[in-house]
C-alpha cells in the first residue's frame, strides 16, 4: 500500500470583505457626538456674549469647556479607532479560515487492494 | 385669574415673538415656559393649540397669512387667543403695499377672519361666555384690526409695531362703509376714493367706526419706521389706543424726522406705490414695471441683442408699446421723482443728523437722485422727439432713413444701462444696510427691552437676568437657555445613554458576536473536510497527484480568541460622562443661584421649569 502525507495551508472558507461594518459603527458614534453638540449648544447659550468675566462664570466656562473637548475627544478617538478594530477583526477571521492541515494521500491502486 | 395675565405686555409680545419659525407642536410648550418666566409660576390650566396652515378656510383664501389660534382654559373660563405674524418674506411686502399701503388687495384681512371663525368652531369657543382676544406684530395688527372694527371678530386687539388702518382699505373691504363713502363724496365708482382729501375721508371714517365696541391697543416704538409714516400715509391712528416707547435712546426718533418732510412727497411715495400694486395684482414684477413706466421691460432684452436699430426693424409692434406707453406713464413718475429730489437735501440730512446714514451715503443719496431725476427728464424728452417724429409720418419711415434712431437708442440706453447703474451706485454706496438699523425698531425684542424693567433683558427670544454678583462687570445669564439645559439638558444625557447602549449593542453584533459566527462557520467546515474529504478533493489539490486520492484530513484547529477589536475604553469613557453629565447640570443650576442668591425667584424657576 503506497500512501504519504503533505502539510499546507488550506482555505477553508473564502474571504469576505466586512468594510461595511465601519460605516454602521460610525454612524452611530456620529450620532452620539450629534448629541453630546446638541447639549453644548444648551449650555453654551447660557451665558450672554462670549466676553463676560469672573469668578462663577469663569469656573462654569471652564467646566463646560472641559467637558466639552473631551466628549469630542472621546467620539473622535472612538471614529479613528473604528477602521482599525474592523481591519483587526478582518485580519483574525481571515487567519481562522486558513487553516495548516495534515492531507494523507493513497495511491489508487492499492485503494482496490 | 391666570388667563389676566395673558395679556401682560411681556407674555403676548413674547408669545408673538416665539410664534415666528415656532413650530405648531411646541406651541404650547413655548406658551407655559412663557408664563412660567414673565410671572414666576406654573400655568396649570389646559392649552390647545390650531394652526392656520391646518385651517381649510385660510388654506382656501390662499393669502399667505399666517397665524396660530390658542384655545386657553383655567378656573371655568375659556378664552381663544389669535396670533397673527407681521411681515415675512416678500409675498407679505408686496401685501403691505398692495394692501394696507394702496388698499387695492384685502385677502390677508379675509383671511385673518376666516381663521378666527374657523378656530372658534374647531375649540367649539361660546363667544358669549369667551373672550376672543387677537396678538399682533406689524401687518398682523393691520389685518386683525380691520376684521375686528368691521366684523366685530375679536373683543380686544393687542399689537407691537403694528400698522393701522387706512381709510382707503376699509372702503375696499367694508361694503356698507364704501357705499356711504361714495353718496358723501359724490362718487361715480368707488376707485375715486384716491381723489377725496385723506383729512376729509379720515374724518368719515373715524366718525362712522367710532362707536364701534373693540379695543385697539398697539405698543409702538418711536424709532419704528412703519409708525413714522403711517399717519403721513393716511393710516388712523386713531382707531388705537396708542403707547409710544423710545425704544432706541441712541438715535433721534424717526417720526420727528419723517414729519419734516413735506407732505406732497410722502404722497409722491403713495402714488408710485399704488400704481406699482395695481400692475402686480394684475400680473406680477413686469406687469408692475410696465403699469409703472409704461415700458415692457422684457422686450429690452431684444434691444441688449441687437441694438436700437436691429431691435425696431426686427420687432417694430414691441418698441411702438415701449415709447407709446412711456410717453403715457413718465410723466407722472417724472413728477413723484423730481418732488423727491427737490426734497432730497432735507431726506437724507435728516436721516443723516438722526444717525441712520454716513456723510458719504448722503451724499451718493442726494447725487443718485438726482442723476435718477435727470435721466428720467432726457428719457421723456428722447421719447417726446420719437412721439414727434411718428406723429408727423410714421417713425417707422424716419428710422429707416436714420433720423430716429439716435433717439431710440438713448430711450433703451436710459432704460437698460442707465437707470440700472444709478440703482447699483446707491446699492454699492451701502446706505440700504445702514438703514437695516431702523427695522431693527421695529422688532418685537427692542420693544421687550425697552419695557423690562429690574435685571431682566431680552434676547432674541429668551429672558436675560443680569447679576451684579459675580465678582466682575455685571453678569448676562440667558435664564431661557439655563432652563433649557435644566430640563433638555436631562433629555439630552438620556438620549446619548441609549446611543451608547445602542453602539455597545452594535460592538457586540458586529464584532463579538460577528466573530462567534465566523468561528463556527469554520469549525464546521472543518468537521467537513476530515469527514469527507474526498467531497474536497479539488480544493485540497488532489489533481496535483494523478495516481493518488486524498484518504483523510487533519485540521490543526488553530483558532485564536479575538483580540483588539473593541471600543470597550471608548464606551466606557462616554458611560462616566453621562453619569458626571446630571451632575454638571446640577452644578450649573447652583453656580447661577449662587449669582442671583438675593433672587428666590431663580430658584423656583429651576424647580418648576421640570414639571411644563
Amino acid at each position: 500500500m503506497s500512501e504519504f502525507t503533505i502539510q499546507e495551508s488550506i482555505e477553508l472558507i473564502p474571504e469576505e470583505d466586512f468594510s461595511h461594518k465601519k460605516s454602521v459603527l460610525k454612524r452611530k458614534v456620529e450620532e452620539i457626538l450629534g448629541e453630546d453638540q446638541t447639549f453644548y449648544k444648551l449650555a453654551n447659550n447660557v451665558l450672554v456674549g462670549e466676553d463676560q468675566k469672573g469668578k462663577v462664570i469663569d469656573a462654569m466656562k471652564d467646566v463646560t469647556t472641559k467637558r466639552s473637548s473631551r466628549d469630542t475627544g472621546i467620539s473622535e478617538r472612538a471614529l479613528e479607532k473604528i477602521p482599525t478594530i474592523i481591519s483587526n477583526f478582518s485580519n483574525q477571521v481571515a487567519d481562522m479560515k486558513t487553516q495548516r492541515a495534515t492531507i494523507t494521500f493513497k495511491e489508487i491502486a492499492s485503494l482496490y487492494e | 385669574m391666570p388667563l389676566d395675565k395673558i395679556t401682560k405686555e411681556e407674555i403676548w409680545m413674547r408669545l408673538v415673538n416665539s410664534e415666528y419659525g415656532n413650530n405648531p407642536e411646541k406651541m404650547e410648550e413655548t406658551f407655559r415656559t412663557i408664563y412660567l418666566e414673565e410671572t414666576g409660576e406654573l400655568f396649570e390650566g389646559e392649552v390647545e393649540v390650531f394652526h392656520s396652515s391646518d385651517s381649510n378656510v385660510t388654506r382656501k383664501i390662499n393669502s399667505n397669512y399666517d397665524g396660530t389660534a390658542l384655545s386657553i382654559s383655567s378656573g371655568g373660563e375659556q378664552n381663544l387667543y389669535v396670533i397673527s405674524q407681521g411681515t415675512q418674506g416678500m409675498e407679505d411686502w408686496l401685501y403691505n403695499i398692495k394692501g394696507p399701503f394702496a388698499g387695492i388687495a384685502v385677502d390677508q384681512v379675509e383671511a385673518a377672519k376666516g381663521f378666527t371663525d374657523d378656530a372658534i368652531t374647531h375649540f367649539n369657543i361660546d363667544t358669549n361666555k369667551s373672550d376672543v382676544i387677537s396678538f399682533n406684530h406689524s401687518l398682523g395688527l393691520h389685518n386683525s384690526g380691520m376684521t375686528a372694527l368691521t366684523d366685530g371678530t375679536f373683543d380686544e386687539v393687542y399689537g407691537v409695531n403694528g400698522l393701522m388702518l387706512s381709510p382707503y382699505e376699509l372702503a375696499q373691504y367694508d361694503v356698507e362703509f364704501a357705499k356711504l363713502v361714495q353718496d358723501e363724496f359724490n362718487l361715480r365708482r368707488i376707485t375715486e376714493i384716491q381723489d377725496v382729501p385723506l383729512e376729509d375721508i379720515k374724518k368719515f371714517a373715524l366718525d362712522y367706526y367710532g362707536e364701534r365696541d373693540v379695543k385697539i391697543h398697539n405698543t409702538v416704538s418711536e424709532d419704528d419706521p412703519l409708525y413714522s409714516i403711517s399717519e403721513k400715509f393716511g393710516f388712523i391712528t386713531e382707531f388705537s389706543e396708542t403707547k409710544i416707547i423710545d425704544t432706541n435712546p441712541n438715535v433721534s426718533g424717526l417720526k420727528e424726522m419723517i414729519d419734516k418732510i413735506p407732505a406732497p412727497v410722502i404722497e409722491s411715495l403713495r402714488v408710485l406705490a399704488t400704481d406699482y400694486a395695481e400692475g402686480d395684482e394684475k400680473g406680477g414684477f413686469n406687469q408692475s414695471m410696465n403699469q409703472l413706466l409704461g415700458a415692457n421691460i422684457e422686450s429690452l432684452d431684444e434691444y441688449s441683442i441687437s441694438g436700437a436699430i436691429k431691435w425696431y426693424r426686427e420687432h417694430p409692434e414691441e418698441v411702438d408699446q415701449t415709447i407709446s406707453g412711456l410717453n403715457d406713464n413718465l410723466p407722472r413718475v417724472l413728477e413723484n421723482i423730481r418732488l423727491m429730489e427737490e426734497n432730497s437735501e432735507v431726506i437724507f440730512d435728516e436721516l443723516y443728523k438722526g444717525g441712520y446714514i454716513t456723510a458719504d451715503q448722503k451724499k451718493v443719496m442726494i447725487e443718485e437722485l438726482g442723476n435718477l431725476e435727470k435721466e428720467l427728464t432726457n428719457l421723456q424728452e428722447a421719447i417726446q422727439y420719437n412721439v414727434d417724429m411718428h406723429d408727423d409720418d410714421g417713425w417707422f419711415d424716419k428710422i429707416r432713413r436714420g433720423l430716429g434712431d439716435a433717439g431710440l437708442a438713448a430711450v433703451a440706453a436710459i432704460l437698460y444701462f442707465k437707470i440700472p447703474n444709478i440703482l447699483d451706485r446707491i446699492k454699492e454706496s451701502g446706505t440700504l444696510e445702514s438703514l437695516e438699523g431702523i427695522v431693527d425698531s421695529h422688532s418685537i425684542p427692542e420693544m421687550l427691552n425697552a419695557l423690562a424693567k429690574g435685571n431682566r433683558s431680552y434676547v432674541g427670544k429668551d429672558l436675560v437676568f443680569t447679576s451684579d454678583a459675580g465678582g466682575g462687570d455685571p453678569i448676562k445669564v440667558n435664564m431661557s437657555a439655563a432652563m433649557r439645559l435644566y430640563t433638555q439638558g436631562v433629555t439630552s444625557l438620556e438620549v446619548k445613554q441609549t446611543l451608547i447602549t445602542e453602539l455597545e449593542t452594535l460592538v457586540r453584533d458586529e464584532i463579538e458576536f460577528a466573530y462567534k459566527d465566523e468561528k463556527w462557520k469554520v469549525m464546521r467546515e472543518i468537521y467537513n473536510v476530515e469527514s469527507s474529504p474526498s467531497s474536497y478533493a479539488h480544493e485540497l489539490g488532489q489533481y496535483r497527484f494523478p495516481s493518488y486520492k486524498i484518504s483523510s484530513v487533519n485540521v490543526l484547529h488553530e483558532i485564536y480568541p479575538l483580540e483588539q477589536a473593541d471600543l470597550d475604553e471608548e464606551i466606557a469613557e462616554m458611560k462616566y460622562s453621562v453619569d458626571t453629565g446630571f451632575s454638571y447640570i446640577e452644578n450649573y443650576r447652583k453656580a447661577i443661584e449662587e449669582l442671583f442668591k438675593e433672587d428666590e425667584e431663580v430658584s423656583a424657576l429651576f424647580d418648576l421649569s421640570r414639571r411644563i
